[in-house]
């Protein structure tokens, strides 16, 4: 039986073969174009590809997973995502095993007697449940809090807020984006009245100059590194200058690598911004019709204590007075105390200044893990506003986001304490929204914000909270000043739930242990660092009893008595999350696609207005909102329709290295791990190339304290202090006088020894700057 | 004629002063011409816009055009059809076993089987001296496989050195099986269809995995080998990009025979045995 289809395939291809033929007359060809050749499916015909964004960085990469009977079997780079265009990392290419680890939590643990013995998950929720209602009851609604992550997906975080702040009514909502993004987000809000960047990855394709502060982007965002190095291979013209405390792969690979001493940052921003209005290289149009100059308050603290606060003011001033302030900044002075060369700083400062060179600046950890981290964030759009290089093709101060959804959910969902989706909790019209779209008294949602991620857990410390729910993270890695806040979990009376996909440093505080589906275990979305939202199907089943984040919330809210706000079907109730969230954006400012339009493209860019992803915010060419009030740019954010420059001077770390501890430490990420490691770790190729931590020494202080790279050595602090083999001349090269240590071990916390210093603005801690002591132990 | 216009000097060209003239006319116009073309070209070229992209974009066409990941797969012919004149290292060849050894799942990036001198390095030209042509590499006292893609400078972005260690805890994963490897079209003649797809985001080297450069096939006989890729890929045009949620797969057309994976070493054997083409 021949099909017409079969036909008309066998003509072509005796067509193909004639023609093929003719022009090589010495070969001959397959059968399977000639009569009688059947063409049978081959073995991986039965794989199933369908697309989901990556589960691990902030960058957002477009992915097709291959499913066969059941299982992920192969993951390849999705080349219709504008993200990453077919590519991906090494992270992105094994993400699916980290499904299938051996000791992947399938079945709910409780812990009996301080043993934690297996139960139902319905039993768990029960528990979970009943232990959050006698809390409430006993010790107040503000005694309960959830700690949730950037990995969260959007539905997981908008129901946690839902439930959190709408019918419970507290505002102890937070997620560990605090630890990694606050001070953009307080950067943005400053400076702009609306957070995220206003440009796209596009800017990588036209920009000439790409400048990185304090990001090793060819490590932790590889493929927007990938991305860089391609436009600069095709332009040759284009430079790539890394700023930076250590000598990193990044450095390596660009045009021009600068090292500063750490905290030195704000002073080399200022001296860019003095060298740039010295020369005339200032836009000044641009800046007299969209700009205006504010300074806030100085001296403002650190927060190493408990209750710490702090509000700033900002005040008007004049550009004359702006310059005014910029004097203590000249390259020599800067100079001095940063360690860059003056000739350096004037040609960063040429860089930005030059109009024919469009900029963009990309920066993640280094900036924003600070404790002048929000300043640090308006220095660098001082920098761009005064040259008028910001929201055009090319012209983008971008602040890159470490986790898959970030922006997502933390920002866009608002789980942190002073947030609502709409705005903040402190804004009526933000509650009258919420309690509108949830149908609750608008009393109900408390206007007050209450603790932040690191005073939370002091909270929990001092007994304030009682009932913790950790989901998606890891803090009992990744909390600054460790011990403090594990002796804090681990007290009497406190109850801990955690929500996650294996066994953790922090699974070893709970009282309840809920496993988790992850990824494409459940039907989700993401939002990355360029605004575009992505949606991915449930590809593949669950192992055991583990239960999506927001269907364990849901039964939770259930079994307290708020079944009527979530009426849901486990299977309908991601979608039905989309279409009510989209509610609280509904506006040109920032509306949200459609749940069929992100279900069909490979995401989708907010404020999506008339069918239209808004590119460039704020530039009318772009953004229709702008085109409403101007012919070029109009930053909407603000009330008087300009971009805030807001002067920010130098103020010193929280501490600094003396006789006893002369030592700086930073910690930070490598290529091969996410986050903690809890993943990546269980997936073999990366923990054959990265199985443990190590702390990272300049060769010539390495002489000088003996140690040769393997060497043990004990790196001690004021808080604490850990033992770790020594790398010199390994991934990294610190500077003299610093050592670097990367935080993903379980085995080897790092953060035992940080400090909890944090920007008294974002509170969002610093680990980048403290002050240790090195010891070698053995060889 | 008068004497007020005497003629011209019979010598001195009547004729050649009218045909000057003619010249000079004849040039003016060309000039004029030129002139009027070039301003013209020129202030046509003037009212196109100088923005970088149109203005609103509409949502569809801001999705990017494809990047041509593999483009610089082509590069280095030139330096591989030298090689492939060279006399293979017997008993060093590349097997198909070793390839897939090498891979988590087929299609993903292999990792670095040996030692890597400066791990600060992104890779770039420290991978390429072995990785652009291939061949055999005395230090390594093996073959090197060709990047198929030499343009992506980032190596150590996707590829990553594998020590021998414990690992964190086991895992289950159960790779995609490898694509099968097509029956040659009869019996000691015909080369054989392509068994996989051919595109960029699953960044194989289709050079590498036939008689190539990277010796994957782990026979020395037959002639060299560039003339086979040739012939192979046109004797199977792949099958269009199946990975597609948006597109089921069973669309494609043009499949290549079927056949179930032999073990490897058969497998190397049937790759051998299509070296006639």
């Amino acid at each position: 039986m021949l099909t017409r289809r079969q036909f008309l395939k066998r003509m072509a291809g005796a067509a193909a073969v004639t023609a093929a033929t003719a022009l090589a007359p010495d070969i001959t060809f397959a059968r399977t174009f000639l009569a009688g050749g059947e063409a049978a499916p081959t073995a991986q015909d039965d794989i199933v590809w369908d697309k989901a964004p990556c589960r691990f960085c902030g960058v957002g990469c477009g992915l097709l997973i291959g499913v066969r009977n059941g299982r992920a079997v192969a993951v390849k780079g999705d080349p219709d995502s504008p993200v990453n265009k077919g590519l991906a990392c090494v992270k992105g290419y094994h993400a699916i095993l980290a499904l299938y680890g051996q000791d992947r939590l399938t079945t709910a643990y409780v812990r009996r007697n301080g043993k934690l013995e297996p139960v139902p998950v319905q039993e768990a929720l029960d528990i979970v449940a009943q232990n959050m209602k006698e809390t409430i009851d006993q010790h107040g609604k503000d005694a309960v809090a959830i700690y949730g992550s950037g990995q969260w997906t959007i539905p997981d975080g908008y129901v946690a807020v839902k439930l959190f702040k709408g019918l419970i009514g507290t505002n102890n909502v937070e997620a560990n984006a605090r630890l990694c993004m606050a001070s953009a987000v307080v950067g943005f809000l400053t400076a702009f009245g609306l957070d995220e960047p206003m440009g796209n990855y596009a800017d990588i394709d036209h920009a000439d100059v790409f400048i990185l502060w304090g990001n090793n982007m060819a490590e932790m965002h590889p493929v927007l590194f990938s991305r860089m190095l391609e436009q600069r291979r095709l332009r040759p013209h284009v430079k790539i200058v890394d700023i930076a405390t250590r000598t990193t792969r990044t450095s390596v690979a660009a045009d021009k690598a600068i090292l500063m001493a750490p905290q030195s940052d704000l002073a080399l921003a200022n001296a860019i911004c003095y060298e740039i209005v010295r020369n005339g290289w200032v836009n000044e149009e641009f800046v007299r019709r969209h700009v205006a100059f504010k300074k806030g308050k100085t001296n403002i603290g650190y927060g190493l204590e408990d209750n710490f606060t702090f509000k700033d003011e900002l005040t008007d001033i004049a550009f004359e007075e702006y310059v005014e302030y910029l004097q203590d900044y000249t390259p020599e002075k800067v100079s001095a105390m940063s360690g860059v060369p003056v000739e350096d700083i004037k040609f960063l400062a040429a860089l930005y200044g030059d109009p024919n060179k469009k900029v963009t600046t990309f920066w993640c950890m280094g900036v924003n893990q600070h404790v002048r981290g929000t300043w640090m964030n308006n220095l660098i759009y001082n920098i761009h506003l005064l040259t008028g290089k910001i929201s055009e093709p090319g012209n983008s101060p971008f602040s890159l986001t470490g986790q898959p959804s970030a922006c997502g959910t933390v920002r866009e969902v608002g789980t942190l304490t002073q947030r609502l989706p709409g705005g903040p909790v402190t804004s009526e019209k933000a509650r009258k929204q919420a309690a509108e779209i949830w149908d609750v008294p608008v009393e109900q949602i408390p206007d007050t914000p209450t603790y932040h991620t690191v005073e939370m857990f002091r909270a929990l410390d001092r007994g304030e909270i009682r009932f913790m729910w950790i989901q998606v993270t890891n803090p009992m890695v990744s909390l600054p000043k460790l011990r403090r806040y594990r002796d804090g979990a681990l007290k009497d009376g406190r109850f801990i739930v955690v929500s996650d996909v294996y066994f953790t440093p922090t699974t070893d505080v709970a009282d309840v242990i809920l496993p988790s589906a992850m990824w494409i275990e459940r039907e989700g979305f993401f939002g990355n660092s360029e605004r575009r939202t992505q949606h991915w199907n449930k590809m593949v089943e669950p192992p055991g009893e583990a239960m999506s984040d927001s269907w364990q919330l849901i039964e939770v809210a259930r079994r307290l008595g708020y079944e009527k706000w979530f009426p849901w079907s486990e299977e309908e109730h991601v979608r039905a999350v989309w279409e009510e969230y989209r509610q609280f954006h509904a506006n040109p400012k920032h509306n949200m696609a459609p749940y069929e339009e992100l279900k069909r493209r490979p995401g989708v860019m907010w404020p999506f207005v008339n069918g239209k992803e808004t590119l460039w915010r704020y530039n009318a060419k772009y953004d229709p909102v702008a085109a409403e009030k101007s012919q070029d740019f109009y930053f909407y954010g603000k009330p008087d329709g300009k971009a805030w420059l807001i002067f920010r001077p130098y103020e010193p770390p929280a501490e600094v290295p003396d006789e006893e501890y002369p030592f700086w430490l930073s910690t930070g990420r490598v290529l091969e791990h996410w986050h903690t490691g809890s993943m990546t770790r269980r997936i073999p190729v990366l923990h054959r190339s990265m199985p443990h931590a190590y702390v990272e020494l300049h060769p010539d202080d390495a002489r000088e304290l003996g140690i040769r790279h393997g060497d043990v050595v004990r790196v001690v602090s004021r808080r604490g202090e850990i033992v770790l083999p020594a790398a010199v001349n390994f991934r990294g090269l610190p500077a003299r006088g610093m050592v670097f240590v990367p935080f993903f071990d379980e085995t080897m916390l790092i953060n035992e020894v940080t400090l909890d210093a944090f920007c008294p603005l974002s509170k969002e801690p610093d680990y980048k700057k403290c002050a240790v002591r090195v010891e070698r132990v053995s060889s | 004629m008068n004497a007020a216009h005497p003629p011209p000097p019979e010598n001195t060209s009547h004729w050649l002063r009218t045909e000057y003239r003619l010249i000079s006319i004849g040039l003016a116009v060309v000039l004029m011409a030129v002139t009027a073309y070039v301003l013209g070209t020129s202030w046509l070229a003037a009212q196109t816009t100088t923005a970088l992209d149109p203005p609103h974009k509409s949502a569809e066409s801001a999705a990017p055009a494809r990047q041509h990941v593999e483009a610089g797969s082509l590069y280095s012919l030139e330096l591989m059809r030298s090689y492939l004149a060279s006399t293979p290292v017997a008993g060093k060849e590349r097997t198909l076993a070793t390839y897939y050894a090498r891979r988590t799942f087929p299609g993903a990036p292999p990792w670095v089987p040996h030692d890597v001198e400066n791990p600060m390095s992104t890779g770039g030209a420290d991978c390429l001296q072995c990785h652009e042509t291939g061949g055999y590499v005395p230090p390594m006292d093996a073959y090197a496989p060709v990047a198929p893609h030499p343009e992506l400078t980032s190596c150590t972005q996707c590829h990553v050195p594998a020590q021998d260690t414990e690992l964190f805890g086991q895992n289950e994963f159960v790779a995609a099986p490898p694509p099968a490897l097509p029956e040659p079209a009869f019996d000691g003649g015909a080369p054989p269809p392509v068994p996989h797809e051919i595109v960029p985001q699953m960044r194989e080297n289709w050079r590498r995995m036939s008689r190539g450069t990277g010796r994957a096939g782990g026979d020395s006989r037959g002639p060299p080998g560039a003339q086979r890729t040739a012939c192979n890929a046109m004797c199977q045009p792949a099958p269009r990009r199946s990975g597609n949620a948006r597109r089921p797969h069973h669309e494609n057309d043009l499949t290549p025979v079927a056949s179930p994976l032999p073990d490897p070493p058969a497998h190397s054997r049937r790759y051998g045995d299509d070296s006639l083409c």
